[in-house]
């Protein structure tokens, strides 16, 4: 009895499941990103060893089968050994709207800010910012970090929890603003604070007040008889350079490597791409040639 | 005539590909029936092609290999109480109600169907218009579509298209992978918007009900995405032996399902969710350069002073200004300073409406800023502008990071001066004669005959910058500042390392004069763009080769040679000009093509050209070949005749010609030897033997197609100097250009696949203008182009010329024409009285003129409802009508054709509009006086009207004003000149501008040449004894008769 009691961390086998989120980080560390690396680093003193291994066991092998956002953080279901998946919720506590305007002080000082993270990055002096509003970004005290699970282990954080956050982890690497979002502020209300700010020290111009569309509305197809059949405007001269790109596979260079791949996108793709070049350029050389012998 | 449709119609739902449906219009549908208004059925288009005739008419016009189904589609069309109206390019011989009202109603049209991808072969290779069947013509919604599937061929050959991953439809079960199309590049917005300008309506006409036509740009999009889906899901499967993915993972289920038919992707919806997730984070960085409006770019501004003499290496005194800048019409910039200053999350600048621009350029800065280092920097303020960079930033700026931005679709501007000719290190070359011939004049050498025409030149070359000339020393020290951009006399240049390296060998390479041939100057002088590495900046001839050049480029006139003096007739100045021009380049060894409008009198510049060499040198070195069309060998040995009566021609021709050892004896003891391109061929054997002093090719487009026998046989021909005569525009066809110049100066355009390469893909797919401005400098000194609409020429041309054309028989006419003759002439011998003899002459006459027009005019096989096949092959006549009216339109002349038969006048009408595709008017005895009327305002006004007129109206019929046209076409004559001149005076006004020439058709070795003839010798007594009409020829005796009647068929082939 005792025994049981001591130990109630059972080596329970959970059910399998295909339909579950599986981690991408096969061995090693979850994280790409150093920021990503810090979320992770503020859940694992919480948790003794055999729990994190579980929960390391548990992201990577697909226990996790669904995560949302709401107003108050995160909430996921979790495969575990009974059927009904266990209920985990994962939410940090809110900046207050007073310290928010600190941060947003801080961030509207230095355009760079803004540009890393409107361009996929966390910037690396982002504590800088929420120092001088006196707060972390990171959870940084325990109470900070507020977890719960629906299943039988009474340890909080369990491995149903770890097994979130970890998953979790691999999201903060493509979305920075996560982290803001469970700090009480979404990228819209960031966005437009700091534009509010840098308008408040200048003048305002007075913008163009002509009405101006986006698009323009097409002719009524009825309006159009006198020239139904005809070109609107001659497509003589109409450049195009059939051949291939300058530089290689330009769209994935562009992108970069996704997160969802394990292999190099390149190799993997590339063979496509090259082959698509290939019977491009070999179906308009060819189409030049014949009409040449049709003579 | 036909003419071919293509409808895109987009798919209905998001596992479906859409269709093209393909139709076609004909002309030769009987008249469609009048339609009551508000019918509730969609009814079956009139005149549309059923699609089995459709598979006749359009999958031979390629090589295609593709198969459509049949189908139908609905389109709202233009329509009166007579139907759908025809497109205005249908030309019919239907009558409609000019008067009911034109609203949409819709229609079925039959056709055939295929995917877009599937459709991709047809349409890569669909014929331009001039090479297309005559009685076909594509409509411009086809030729749309087209442009936009080469587009779309770019797009994918350039691999600007994107994996993506989508749910399929609203429910959010189901997701699809497909591929989409990037177009976000500077050249990409301003094309697309030309695109959506161009579309017709009537590619819009496929919706439920006329008001719900899509938006342009939709249904682009739509196709862009379709066909793009399609060619690289095919394209790209290729690629793999086996596909390279594995069912575990979502993200290799979801990359599978791009290459296979069906793009469903298993995967439980949390995992597609998480999976589209970091699919758009991934896609962030695409769009880090702006949205569909607008997108960042950067501006490099130089300093205006380079600080003297330091390196300015410490210095920042570069600007690259930050901006958002309008995809569609790059020229709209807003400056950052003004973004900062909007508060809203809407700017309204430059007619646009940008969407949180503040956010936009930040984004684009903060990638930017990994790409280059000094960004970051300015980042640190609040609200950047600009950065400032040092010349070394500057020149990283230049060179990598601004394509690598560009790549990533921001704009970037950069200073005028980078990377344009002038701005960077090149050589200058130095030509001249080559030192042992220095001295002597252009003409010395010319007339000194047994130099040769190699190593003629020698080149110097000099290193330059920008404007300026370095020595060596120049050169090391510029190396020495170590900096890749300087300053020379205010502007800037690139040093780049490359450059300077390619600098260097050169130094150690070519330390010495060369010496080339003149061909080889040639080629260079006007041409080449680079030697070893380093661009060619400029060009010099010096000395008589500067001056020869000039000449042969026609910058300098030439001196015009004095007319030669057993020539029987006078040479108009511009004429002079141009036998003295051919004479030139002969001399020189360069092969000549002129290329005269017709009528200007190409063959009396080649004669007096021949006689003048024999003037010089007493007799001409070598026999000359002049190879012309069939009907056309007549007319030279005519001329020839006429006007150089001391050359001594031999016309080998017909079936009893000469063969073999005959013929090469032949060739040798006579100056000219003339023969038709079909014989060429034939007689490849023998000609070949003969050591010819030149070789002449008459209407040189017969060796257009340079892999022909006959061309090939022609090239092989042993030839002292070379002249082509073409009256088509052959600057504007390549392929034909390519070919003559091959025949004239071997080598000089280069090989053709080459030619292909450098100059016929783009200037003719891509519209390249620079190498059309290149080409056309190549080639102008080789070309000589007069057009009668020249000011200068028109003074020296008469108002009026007058040439006989002369054209053989066909084997049918002959067979007829004897069986006629022996008939008459029989009966006319045994005629009883007076009366019956003159009606037998005259019917035996009225029977031969028809024979000589055509066959089917003869046999009355031309009936109401006749239309015309492949009549041409029957009659010399018109085989020969249709080669000169090809000319004749080609160049937008418009043309009046007389022929005393109606039946004639309705055969010609019918195979000109039907085989040849060309708008025609015919007026005859029966056609109703306010017709005649609008048929004449017609053609004297409409500026797209028909080009042709034909009639066929006893002679003095109502003053009819039709001086528009400027030639006009006797097809059969009156034989009595006062008549025949009064139709043509039709066409001729004294005092008018246009010079009008007058092409009488004769048969040769028929009685229409022998009146001919006849008439000519008596000019003086022609009007007392011919009096009125035709009737002095039932004065004849028999026997003058048989002599004029009998056909002498020597001159056939």
């Amino acid at each position: 009895m005792s025994y049981r009691y001591y130990n109630f961390f059972e080596r329970t086998t959970p059910i399998q499941t295909d339909e579950g989120i599986k981690a991408r980080s096969k061995r090693g560390d979850f994280a790409k990103n150093w920021w990503a690396a810090r979320w992770i680093k503020a859940l694992e003193p919480l948790l003794n060893a055999g729990r994190l291994t579980r929960g390391r066991s548990y992201a990577r092998r697909g226990q996790v089968l669904e995560i949302k956002e709401n107003a108050n953080g995160i909430s996921a279901k979790v495969q575990g050994s009974q059927r009904t998946p266990y209920k985990v919720t994962i939410s940090l506590q809110h900046l207050s709207d007073k310290q928010w305007e600190k941060v947003i002080d801080a961030l509207a000082e230095r355009a760079i800010f803004t540009a890393q993270l409107l361009a996929g990055e966390m910037p690396q002096e982002i504590e800088e910012a929420f120092d001088a509003a006196g707060v972390t970004l990171f959870p940084g005290k325990r109470n900070e970090l507020m977890t719960d699970c629906s299943c039988p282990d009474p340890a909080n954080p369990c491995k149903h929890i770890a097994a979130t956050h970890y998953i979790l982890g691999e999201q903060f690497d493509e979305d920075p603003f996560l982290l803001f979002r469970l700090r009480g502020r979404d990228q819209d209300a960031i966005l437009d604070a700091l534009r509010a700010k840098r308008a408040a020290t200048m003048p305002a111009l007075a913008e163009e007040t002509v009405a101006y569309v986006t698009e323009e509305p097409a002719t009524p197809l009825a309006e159009t008889l006198d020239r139904f059949w005809t070109m609107g405007e001659s497509l003589a001269g109409f450049p195009l350079q059939i051949k291939a790109p300058v530089t290689a596979l330009p769209i994935l260079k562009r992108l970069g490597q996704p997160s969802f791949l394990e292999e190099s996108v390149e190799q993997l793709l590339g063979p496509a791409y090259r082959a698509m070049t290939e019977k491009a350029l070999a179906l308009y050389d060819g189409a030049g040639t014949d009409h040449e012998e049709q003579f | 005539m036909y003419i071919l449709h293509a409808h895109w119609q987009p798919p209905t739902s998001s596992s479906a590909t859409g269709t093209l449906h393909f139709w076609a219009e004909t002309a030769l549908a009987p008249q469609p029936p009048k339609y009551k208004r508000n019918t509730k059925r969609i009814l079956p288009h009139p005149f549309c092609v059923e699609a089995k005739t459709l598979r006749q008419i359009l999958l031979p016009l390629t090589a295609a290999t593709v198969k459509p189904q049949s189908g139908t589609v609905d389109l709202w069309l233009p329509t009166t109480l007579n139907g759908p109206q025809p497109s205005p390019a249908l030309l019919h011989d239907w009558t409609f109600d000019g008067r009911s009202k034109v609203a949409l109603a819709r229609w079925r049209i039959d056709g055939l169907q295929l995917a877009p991808a599937a459709a991709i072969e047809l349409l890569t290779q669909l014929p331009a218009a001039f090479e297309l069947p005559p009685n076909i013509r594509i409509g411009d919604d086809l030729r749309f579509w087209e442009m936009v599937t080469l587009f779309a061929l770019e797009i994918v050959a350039q691999q600007k298209v994107l994996p993506t991953l989508a749910q399929a439809d609203a429910t959010g079960k189901e997701y699809h992978g497909r591929w989409m199309p990037v177009i976000d590049g500077p050249r990409d917005g301003p094309r697309l918007a030309r695109l959506v300008e161009a579309m017709p309506p009537l590619a819009r006409a496929g919706a439920e009900t006329a008001a719900g036509a899509e938006h342009p740009r939709h249904l682009l999009d739509s196709y862009l995405n379709a066909l793009t889906d399609g060619l690289a899901r095919d394209w790209g499967a290729s690629g793999f032996s086996k596909l390279p993915f594995n069912s575990s993972e979502p993200a290799h289920n979801w990359l599978r399902t791009l290459f296979v038919d069906n793009p469903a992707v298993k995967a439980a919806t949390a995992q597609l969710q998480r999976l589209q997730n970091s699919y758009y984070a991934w896609l962030r960085n695409l769009h880090v350069a702006g949205d569909r409006t607008v997108r960042v770019a950067f501006r490099l501004e130089a300093p205006l002073q380079q600080k003297a003499n330091r390196s300015t290496n410490g210095t920042r005194e570069w600007q690259l200004h930050f901006l958002l800048q309008a995809r569609d019409d790059p020229s709209l910039l807003i400056p950052a300073g003004q973004i900062w200053q909007s508060s809203g999350t809407v700017l309204q600048a430059v007619g646009r409406q940008v969407q949180q621009p503040q956010e936009k350029l930040l984004t684009g800065l903060g990638y930017a800023a990994r790409l280059f280092e000094p960004l970051r920097r300015t980042l640190q303020g609040a609200k950047p502008e600009q950065a400032e960079l040092t010349t070394e930033e500057a020149y990283t700026f230049l060179r990598q990071t601004a394509p690598l931005l560009e790549e990533s679709g921001f704009g970037v501007l950069i200073p005028p001066w980078w990377n344009k000719p002038g701005s960077r290190l090149g050589v200058r070359l130095r030509m001249q004669a080559n030192r042992q011939r220095a001295s002597a004049s252009a003409d010395a050498v010319a007339a000194n005959s047994s130099m040769s025409m190699d190593k003629l030149v020698n080149y110097k070359w000099e290193l330059s910058l920008g404007e300026t000339t370095l020595t060596k020393e120049e050169f090391d020290a510029l190396v020495a500042l170590k900096s890749p951009l300087v300053q020379i006399r205010g502007q800037w240049v690139e040093l780049n390392p490359e450059q300077i390296e390619a600098a260097i060998e050169f130094w150690q390479r070519h330390d010495t004069d060369a010496d080339v041939s003149l061909h080889e100057a040639l080629g260079i002088g006007l041409g080449a763009a680079e030697m070893d590495g380093l661009p060619i900046e400029e060009v010099e001839f010096e000395g008589w080769l500067a001056d020869w050049m000039q000449r042969f480029t026609g910058n300098e006139r030439l001196d015009v040679l004095p007319q030669p003096q057993s020539l029987h007739a006078t040479l108009r100045p511009y004429q002079a000009y141009g036998y003295s021009w051919i004479d030139f380049l002969r001399r020189w060894g360069m092969g000549a093509c002129l290329a005269d409008d017709m009528g200007l009198g190409k063959t009396i510049q080649t004669i007096a050209m021949l006689l003048r060499i024999k003037e010089e040198e007493k007799t001409l070195p070598g026999p000359v070949l002049l190879i012309a069309p069939t009907s056309v060998v007549t007319n030279w040995a005519k001329e020839v005749d006429k006007f150089a009566p001391d050359l001594f021609a031999h016309v080998h021709q017909g079936g009893d010609r000469l063969k073999g050892k005959h013929l090469v004896n032949q060739a040798k003891s006579v100056d000219l030897l003339l023969t038709s391109y079909p014989l060429i061929r034939r007689d490849a054997d023998a000609l070949q033997q003969v050591d010819w002093f030149g070789v002449i090719l008459d209407e040189a487009q017969n060796i257009k197609n340079p892999g022909a026998k006959q061309t090939q046989v022609i090239r092989e021909l042993p030839a002292g100097f070379r002249l082509a005569l073409t009256g088509t525009p052959v600057e504007n066809r390549l392929s034909e250009l390519w070919s003559i110049m091959h025949f004239l100066n071997p080598g000089y355009l280069g090989s053709r696949q080459n030619f292909r390469q450098r100059f016929a893909l783009p200037i003719e797919r891509y519209q390249d203008k620079e190498q059309a401005e290149q080409l056309r400098k190549l080639v102008a000194p080789f070309i000589l182009r007069r057009v009668k609409t020249d000011p200068t020429v028109i003074q020296d041309l008469p108002e009026k010329t007058e040439t006989k054309v002369y054209t053989p028989l066909t084997e049918e006419q002959a067979t007829l024409y004897e069986a006629v003759v022996r008939e008459a002439l029989e009966e006319i011998n045994s005629a009883e009285d007076e009366m019956s003899r003159r009606g037998r002459v005259l019917s035996m006459l009225m029977q031969l003129k028809q024979i000589c027009n055509h066959p089917a005019q003869y046999l009355h096989q031309v009936g109401e409802e006749y239309t015309a096949g492949d009549e041409e092959k029957r009659s010399g006549k018109l085989s020969r009508l249709t080669e000169m009216l090809e000319e004749i339109i080609a160049v937008g002349d418009r043309v009046l054709i007389f022929t005393q038969f109606a039946e004639m006048g309705q055969l010609l009408r019918s195979y000109l509009q039907q085989q040849l595709g060309i708008s025609t008017l015919f007026l005859h005895g029966g056609t109703p006086s306010k017709q005649r009327q609008s048929m004449v305002e017609q053609f004297q006004e409409d500026a797209d009207g028909p080009p042709i007129f034909i009639l066929s109206l006893k002679a003095g019929g109502v003053g009819l004003n039709l001086t528009r046209a400027n030639h006009v076409f006797h097809f059969d004559r009156w034989w009595n000149p006062a008549v025949e001149n009064q139709a043509t005076d039709r066409a001729f006004r004294i005092g008018q501008k246009r010079n009008v020439q007058v092409h009488k058709f004769v048969c040769t070795g028929t009685l229409e040449e022998r009146i001919d003839e006849m008439i000519e010798r008596k000019q003086a007594l022609a009007e007392s004894i011919i009096g009125d009409g035709e009737g002095w020829l039932t004065e004849l005796s028999t026997s003058e008769l048989r002599e004029m009647v009998t056909l002498r068929r020597g001159s056939m082939e």
